[in-house]
């Protein structure tokens, strides 16, 4: 992209600094961000101190109640421990996975731009088309992966990988680390690109093994591009509600019940509007630190920019 | 007479004008029977009747099952409800936590005058003193096999069984001839399809009751239940592989294309046997539910009623109206012909009518709409089995707590004892105020 | 890296790469022209041996697929012109003009982009009932605009930074006043970064199913992911008709991605690059 543009102080005085103008054009989305992100906010808050069982009926408040029910609740507390192993494996995953395949690609080959641009696919499709694509490959009687194992004599009985409480979890983290790698890799690739290609060969005259070369040129390079990665991995996949939902609605039994499917099923198939809305704000107060942590991060580099 | 044929025609026509001018009362009809033959009968329906009382219009829509428990609280708190719709007795008490459903006490006792109700529909919509809905169609489960496998195994294909060891038996017959290497196909999902087994599983066993007395003691755990789950796993385990994500569809299909040769499901098979196989009806055998030694015969059975939701008194008469209509006996017949065999009638008027019986599905399979409807007498439903009634009762089919438990058993690997007292546990947290 | 792996390796890996992420949608579109019986036969073939569209045709028959189509498409739209709009000139405001409170209504975009999205689910959902708009298009635009116009504040940063100061400075000179820059001058120019955050609507608003699910319920009002995800659900055997669906719902987003994707994967780098 462009050059950033260091403007005079005198044309900066004369362009910019008009209120009515700034507030004028921020009005619509601040409005928006109010009444559908703010406002609901702190309504969440609010009921979690209610009973609301059913909207219209006036709701009863309850105090703490809900909040000590929450937390006695043996079904959160597995989902808590289910949501942190999930999202630390895909963290996991996502960063050496899109690593991989950032490097591959930035190799030279024929077409690389145009593989490039497609190897993102699984991001693209929605949700809904990814669930029913893996479910059909991984059918225990339809499905092609079973029928290939079979065939080449890897296993005898075809496996359930949505239905058994051994599989479902695996199953479900590959779906979903398979679809957000490539979005990471695109990004590591555009960091692997900067990096001059002159300075691998003076390395490799050097005598600078692979390892080496990696460690001490990509490294440093795109060590701050993969922590952004890191954090983005984080809270995308520890709020992962549809990928879950639609390939296993959080069974077999309770096996891929995780916080955000927590949430959903005690909303609205238990219609405990109230307890819903008190763990997610326990949810909410375990995600503060990482939540502080990046935006500590945008801030700091929108601070940069004078923002 | 010519003046009296005069006048008479005069006040006709006027009668038509006014009738014509003024706006007929609209009535708002959501149901969930979403199939499109269904749709199609119930618009039907409804538009005949609409041509027969030019001052009332019913305007039915169409919603889901699947999704009518959060639609319907949203729709009606925000006023935008229907002012009558279809339901179940568990969908019943979310709709009346709202206070939104009117009792319909009057309209069942005048409906009674001319028609005689079977019980088993009524009962269920009978609590808090009053009636909350007026049943128009039940379904119940029934034993479907394949006669034609049962011939090819060497079974007497007429001599379905009549208990579950009996049942287990042809299990091992079945799976022993190699005609088939998985004798029945039972759902294992965490869906309706699933709790409706388990319950008339345990309808059969004597544990058809999840409360006592007392509306809020759950005597879930007991060892009826029990041993209803142990037999569920048995017949589980001679299920196809999979099964444990199964739901109506795939046992359907095993059925029949003939990998499985029993399921036990409801009467919606005749028509799909007709609308998705090239076999004769013959090869379907229909039998009751085995009962076990010491058991009773039962089943689960759906009531299906409507429910009155508006409060405007003119489109209540108005509603009166159109279930005084539909209950004539060819009307209702033609109405529950939308899936022959499979909707059951509620009143011994329909159920005696030659129009209910006069269908041509029907008339080749009377034996299973006999059983069905012979059985439809001992049916029961989970949580409606008493005089009064948890008010949170349908929160049990709605987080499907039976094939939750079903599912600690099949893919958890519990013990029976263990997963149905984690099921009442479950229970007793869905149901607390 | 070169030096070792030679160039079977390379292309072996790159060829990998390709099997792994696209393969499968390959894979779905392959199988969606086959007749019922050929998929659930025991030995699947990899070619259609009887090419048929009949799954494509069930989709219009018997499902309400048209219906959810049009939904979705109007409710996507929507999102992506709302989002274009409000997610440009709030960019310019924050990036352009200056006054106070500017820090703290940027940093109230940016954080509204990190709040798990579950958080406002429940009062969301009472919200629109108590409004009576729940089951209607606009609540779900209301709710899609919410998740994707903040960020696009964001998104449009680098853009927005390669658009010379100087243009708005030649148009304040030659009398213009400075609505008409923002509208004549300026979006034109920014075009492009505009084009890929209404983009990045559409597609978020086309696949979006958590809100999708329980703000439009009716059949009716359903939009495609949540009509294919019931028909998951309830006809979980019926696997020509759901692959055939899966292509039709896949097609707008990866046909979008082919025209603009080149902007969008250069604008997505860009602002994470830096």
């Amino acid at each position: 992209m462009g050059k950033k543009l260091k403007p005079t102080q005198n044309f900066a005085e004369i362009v910019f600094n008009d209120p009515v103008l700034g507030i004028l054009l921020v009005l619509p989305l601040l409005f928006w961000v109010l009444a559908t992100i703010i406002y609901p906010l702190f309504n969440t808050i609010y009921f979690s101190f209610f009973n609301i069982r059913y909207i219209g009926v006036p709701f009863q408040p309850v105090g703490l109640t809900n909040y000590k029910y929450v937390l006695q609740d043996p079904s959160f507390l597995l989902a808590c421990g289910r949501s942190a192993l999930w999202t630390l494996i895909n963290v996991t995953l996502q960063i050496v996975g899109s690593l991989v395949v950032a490097l591959i690609l930035n190799q030279n080959f024929r077409g690389r731009d145009f593989i490039r641009n497609w190897v993102i696919l699984p991001w693209v499709l929605p949700t809904v088309v990814v669930a029913i694509m893996w479910k059909w490959i991984l059918d225990p009687t339809h499905g092609v992966v079973n029928y290939l194992l079979i065939n080449l004599g890897l296993l005898a009985e075809p496996i359930q990988f949505l239905a058994s409480p051994q599989w479902v979890m695996p199953t479900t983290i590959f779906i979903n680390t398979w679809r957000w790698t490539p979005y990471f890799s695109i990004i590591l690739l555009a960091a692997l690109q900067t990096i001059q290609r002159e300075l691998y060969e003076a390395a490799a005259i050097d005598g600078a093994s692979t390892w080496n070369q990696f460690r001490y040129i990509t490294l440093p390079v795109i060590a701050p591009v993969l922590s952004v990665v890191a954090l983005n991995s984080f809270l995308w996949s520890v709020n992962i509600f549809d990928t879950i939902w639609l390939l296993t609605r959080g069974g077999p039994i309770d096996y891929t019940t995780t916080l955000p499917i927590y949430i959903y099923k005690k909303a609205f198939q238990e219609f405990r509007f109230g307890e819903a809305s008190a763990a997610s704000i326990v949810m909410f107060l375990g995600l503060l630190l990482i939540v502080v942590v990046y935006l500590r991060r945008l801030f700091r580099e929108s601070e940069e920019e004078g923002l | 007479m010519k003046i009296k044929a005069f006048v008479l025609g005069v006040v006709l026509v006027l009668l038509g004008l006014t009738a014509w001018a003024a706006d007929p009362v609209e009535l708002v009809f959501w149901h969930m029977e979403a199939r499109p033959n269904r749709v199609e009968r119930i618009q039907e329906v409804c538009e005949r009747f609409n041509a027969e009382h030019p001052d009332i219009e019913v305007v039915p829509y169409v919603q889901s099952w699947g999704e009518i428990y959060q639609l319907a609280p949203a729709a009606i708190q925000a006023g935008r409800g229907p002012d009558f719709m279809l339901t179940t007795p568990d969908f019943l008490t979310y709709v009346k936590a709202l206070g939104a459903v009117q009792p319909v006490d009057k309209l069942i006792e005048s409906l009674q005058q001319e028609y005689s109700f079977i019980q088993s529909a009524l009962t269920p919509y009978y609590f808090d003193d009053h009636y909350w809905a007026v049943p128009i169609y039940g379904m119940d489960f029934v034993f479907w096999y394949r006669k034609d496998i049962f011939e090819q195994a060497g079974l007497d294909p007429n001599r379905p069984p009549k208990t579950w060891i009996e049942l287990l038996e042809i299990c091992e017959k079945l799976k022993a001839s190699g005609v088939v290497e998985y004798p029945i196909a039972v759902p294992g999902a965490i869906h309706m399809a699933t709790d409706q087994l388990i319950y008339t599983l345990m309808t059969v066993n004597k544990a058809e009751h999840i409360f006592g007395e007392d509306p809020n003691e759950v005597i879930f755990d007991n060892p009826h239940t029990v041993e209803a789950y142990s037999f569920y796993k048995q017949l589980f385990d001679y299920s196809p592989p999979g099964s444990a994500a199964w739901a109506w569809d795939e046992p359907r299909t095993a059925l029949f294309t003939g990998q499985v040769a029993i399921v036990m499901e409801k009467g919606h098979y005749l028509k799909g046997w007709i609308d998705s196989t090239d076999l004769p009806l013959a090869y379907l055998g229909c039998a009751p539910i085995p009962v076990p030694e010491g058991g009773q015969p039962g089943t689960i059975y759906y009531s299906n009623g409507l429910m009155l939701l508006t409060e405007d008194l003119e489109k209540q008469a108005a509603f009166n109206e159109f279930l005084a209509w539909l209950f004539q006996p060819e009307i209702m017949s033609w109405l529950i012909h939308m899936d022959p065999g499979f909707f059951l009638p509620v009143t011994k008027e329909v159920l005696y009518s030659d129009a209910f019986w006069d269908e041509p599905t029907i008339k080749e399979k009377v034996a299973a709409v006999v059983i069905q409807i012979d059985y439809s007498e001992y049916g029961k439903l989970f949580g409606f089995t008493r005089e009064t009634v948890n008010p949170n009762a349908g929160a049990i089919a709605a987080s499907n707590i039976l094939a939750w438990v079903a599912q600690q058993i099949t893919v958890g690997g519990l013990p029976p004892e263990e997963a149905v007292k984690l099921g009442a546990q479950r229970i007793e947290e869905v149901i607390r105020e | 890296m070169k030096k070792r792996s030679g160039s079977f390796g390379k292309h072996f890996s790159v060829l990998l790469v390709i099997i792994v992420f696209v393969g499968p949608m390959v894979w779905i579109l392959i199988n969606s022209f086959k007749p019922t019986v050929e998929l659930l036969s025991p030995s699947p073939t990899f070619f259609p041996r009887n090419f048929t569209l009949e799954h494509y045709w069930n989709l219009f028959r018997r499902v309400n697929f048209s219906r959810y189509y049009y939904n979705s498409f109007i409710v996507a739209l929507s999102t992506a012109v709302i989002t274009a709009l409000a997610g440009a000139l709030a960019a310019y405001s924050v990036y352009r003009c200056r006054y106070p409170g500017r820090k703290i209504l940027f940093r109230l975009f940016l954080s509204s982009y990190v709040f798990p999205k579950v958080l406002i689910l429940v009062p969301l959902y009472i919200m629109f009932s108590q409004l009576n708009i729940i089951d209607t298009p606009l609540a779900l635009v209301a709710a899609h605009v919410m998740l994707t116009a903040p960020f696009s504040v964001w998104i449009l940063r680098a853009f927005f930074e390669s658009i010379p100061i100087a243009i708005e400075e030649a148009a304040l000179v030659d009398g213009a006043n400075r609505l008409q820059i923002v509208f004549r001058v300026f979006i034109p120019l920014a075009a492009p970064g505009i084009a890929a955050i209404g983009i990045n609507g559409f597609l978020m608003s086309w696949s979006e199913y958590l809100f999708a699910s329980v703000l439009a319920i009716t059949d009716i009002n359903k939009t495609l992911p949540v009509g294919m995800a019931y028909f998951l659900q309830e006809y979980s055997i019926e696997w020509g008709v759901m692959m055939a669906g899966s292509v039709l719902i896949a097609l707008p987003p990866v046909v979008g991605f082919a025209i603009a994707g080149r902007y969008f994967i250069e604008g997505l780098t860009a602002g994470s690059v830096k």
